[in-house]
């Protein structure tokens, strides 16, 4: 009896993973990279600009959250990525957005913040930012989020202007400019353009190119240096409106 | 005869309160700190409860000069236990250089009874905000992983977080350890608790003259410096010019009627946290009653209890005699030394 019985288990389990259907990818590997940029020229940090008129700036901090991407097929249906937040500052202005089902997609949505749904300014009930692991790009120790207020800064803008235009930036008159855009009236998502037919099993980088003299286009950093609004009243928060209303229009996609 | 048997029950009923109140004071024990049995019952969350090692990483945390830039200050820097947790300067220095923020360092006793933090009231819970100064460039100043890096190249917070926790030190729970620590930092043995526990003694004659006063529709005082702690958690313009900027509520809401609203501070131990008002421009209750005195000046949004007051010097000094009896008895001890 015992001879027989093992042959019959070693059979059925041999059925059973002839049955097993070989494991298939439909799935291709996504990552976006941002390639920041000032008008046609490539931006970088501490070079001078022309601004406005007869002035000019200079950048040294552009730092900002992109998340909850997703991609948007002919026909409507999307492949969401909720939930998924990359902090996107020099020297990583690049992420994982991640396994995205093979298909031909003609748009891409991308957010810049954190939505109302994670953002910890809405009390007690929302997860303590603390919680997230300390490489998770909602922890504080990413460097993005108000302690006094409760929430996230969903982007840093600082640089300075050079008002007189004579090529110094120490006169009296020339400014520094700080702008941390970060409450939920804030958070804007848009959609873009991108005809996008990935393969299962291979991997795509989404170049994603950033005018940042197209960010700034209704910004005046004259009139508003200092723009780090919890509330949405007052000057400072349409300064940063005006900021963040351009990110639609600053960002082009394209498959790299 | 009588007299002297009434100075030895006098000695006993004080000695019997001291012992009491020791038993509630801040030292680590196997159950929570408790507050005076007047009080409501302090509020906790269910998801960190007071533990022995809890409290006592805390505290080891409060006072840790390597959560700053530079391993120059700590919490306890400018939140000085002798000063009832509050510091004696109008604005602290931050750390790792010469940035001021722009608001008086409060005290923390009794914390874990506000129902929001800050004095905008921006922040829900002390999980939420433990860790905020830590990062802050006008305080310590140091990017909370290496905060959490310099933890765990230290063995005694090995232990510490393990016991606490049973974890590795991280952010998560350095935050929650900070907040066990500080909830429990509750005030005792005012004479002014002593006088409301019965011993009509314990307050002066002066000090009695004063309480009459500040409950008084008179003043007004305990409009909103109402209830054990001596505030009514409100948001009030109390008609003090804007200074540095600081818009007070509005900063979090934006709505008008917020301008230059603050939140009312405890009064218990004020004669002890001094420099006063939100960014420490009176340095003494003296002055302090002066501003009441003479109603303020004619800011927005001043609150109708602020007026001008018809009051004596002597009961100004009542007054102020009166706010000393809240000055706790129980000197502060770290526990863990």
């Amino acid at each position: 009896m015992k001879k027989i019985f093992t042959p019959v288990i070693l059979l059925t389990l041999a059925f059973f993973t002839e049955c097993k259907k070989p494991e298939t990818k439909d799935t291709a590997s996504c990552d976006i990279e941002f390639t920041l940029g000032y008008s046609k020229n490539t931006l970088q940090f501490n070079h001078t600009y022309p601004y406005g008129s007869g002035m000019n700036i200079q950048f040294s901090l552009l730092k900002f959250y992109a998340g909850n991407f997703y991609f948007e097929r002919a026909d409507g249906t999307r492949e969401h990525f909720t939930d998924k937040y990359l902090i996107l500052e020099e020297g990583k202005y690049s992420g994982h957005i991640g396994e995205l089902k093979a298909g031909s997609y003609v748009k891409a949505g991308i957010g810049y913040g954190i939505n109302q749904n994670r953002n910890t300014q809405n009390g007690a009930d929302a997860q303590v930012g603390t919680d997230y692991p300390q490489d998770d790009p909602l922890n504080p120790a990413a460097d993005m989020y108000w302690g006094w207020a409760q929430g996230y800064i969903f982007m840093k803008l600082e640089g300075r202007i050079d008002a007189d235009g004579n090529g110094s930036f120490g006169d009296p008159n020339d400014i520094l400019f700080s702008y941390h855009p970060g409450n939920d009236e804030l958070y804007r998502a848009f959609e873009y353009t991108l005809n996008f037919s990935p393969e299962a099993g291979k991997s795509y980088t989404i170049a994603a190119n950033l005018d940042v003299n197209t960010l700034i286009h209704n910004c005046d950093f004259i009139a508003v240096q200092f723009a780090h609004p919890a509330n949405t009243s007052g000057n400072q928060f349409i300064a940063a409106k005006n900021l963040v209303d351009e990110w639609g229009n600053a960002v082009t996609l394209a498959v790299k | 005869m009588g007299q002297c048997r009434y100075a030895r029950c006098k000695i006993a009923f004080y000695a019997l309160f001291l012992l009491l109140l020791q038993a509630c004071g801040p030292s680590a024990t196997e159950s929570p700190p408790q507050p005076l049995s007047s009080w409501p019952p302090l509020p906790e969350p269910y998801y960190n409860r007071y533990t022995k090692a809890r409290y006592e990483l805390g505290e080891r945390l409060f006072f840790e000069k390597r959560l700053s830039a530079g391993n120059a200050v700590s919490c306890a820097s400018c939140h000085k236990p002798e000063r009832a947790f509050a510091d004696n300067v109008p604005v602290s220095p931050g750390a790792g250089n010469s940035a001021f923020g722009f608001r008086n360092s409060p005290g923390l006793l009794n914390i874990g009874y506000a129902p929001y933090l800050m004095a905008e009231g921006g922040v829900p819970s002390l999980e939420h905000f433990s860790v905020a100064p830590l990062q802050e460039a006008a305080e310590m100043n140091q990017n909370l992983a290496l905060s959490i890096k310099k933890l765990q190249a230290d063995t005694v917070y090995l232990r510490l977080f393990r016991a606490a926790y049973d974890t590795l030190p991280s952010i998560k729970y350095m935050a929650r350890a900070l907040a066990v620590y500080q909830r429990y930092l509750l005030s005792s043995g005012s004479p002014y608790d002593a006088y409301l526990a019965g011993d009509t003694e314990a307050l002066s004659p002066q000090a009695q003259k004063g309480m009459t006063l500040f409950f008084s529709s008179r003043t007004g005082c305990s409009g909103c410096h109402s209830g054990f702690l001596f505030s009514d958690f409100g948001f009030h313009d109390i008609g003090l010019s804007v200074k540095e900027n600081d818009p007070g509520r509005w900063r979090l809401t934006g709505s008008e009627s917020d301008r230059n609203r603050f939140k009312t501070p405890s009064l218990r131990n004020v004669a002890l946290t001094g420099p006063y008002m939100h960014d420490g421009r009176f340095g003494t209750l003296e002055e302090v009653l002066e501003h009441y005195r003479q109603g303020g000046e004619k800011t927005p949004n001043r609150s109708t209890l602020v007026r001008p007051l018809d009051l004596r010097p002597d009961e100004v000094q009542a007054i102020i005699s009166f706010l000393h009896s809240l000055t706790d008895t129980v000197p502060y001890k770290k526990s863990y030394l």
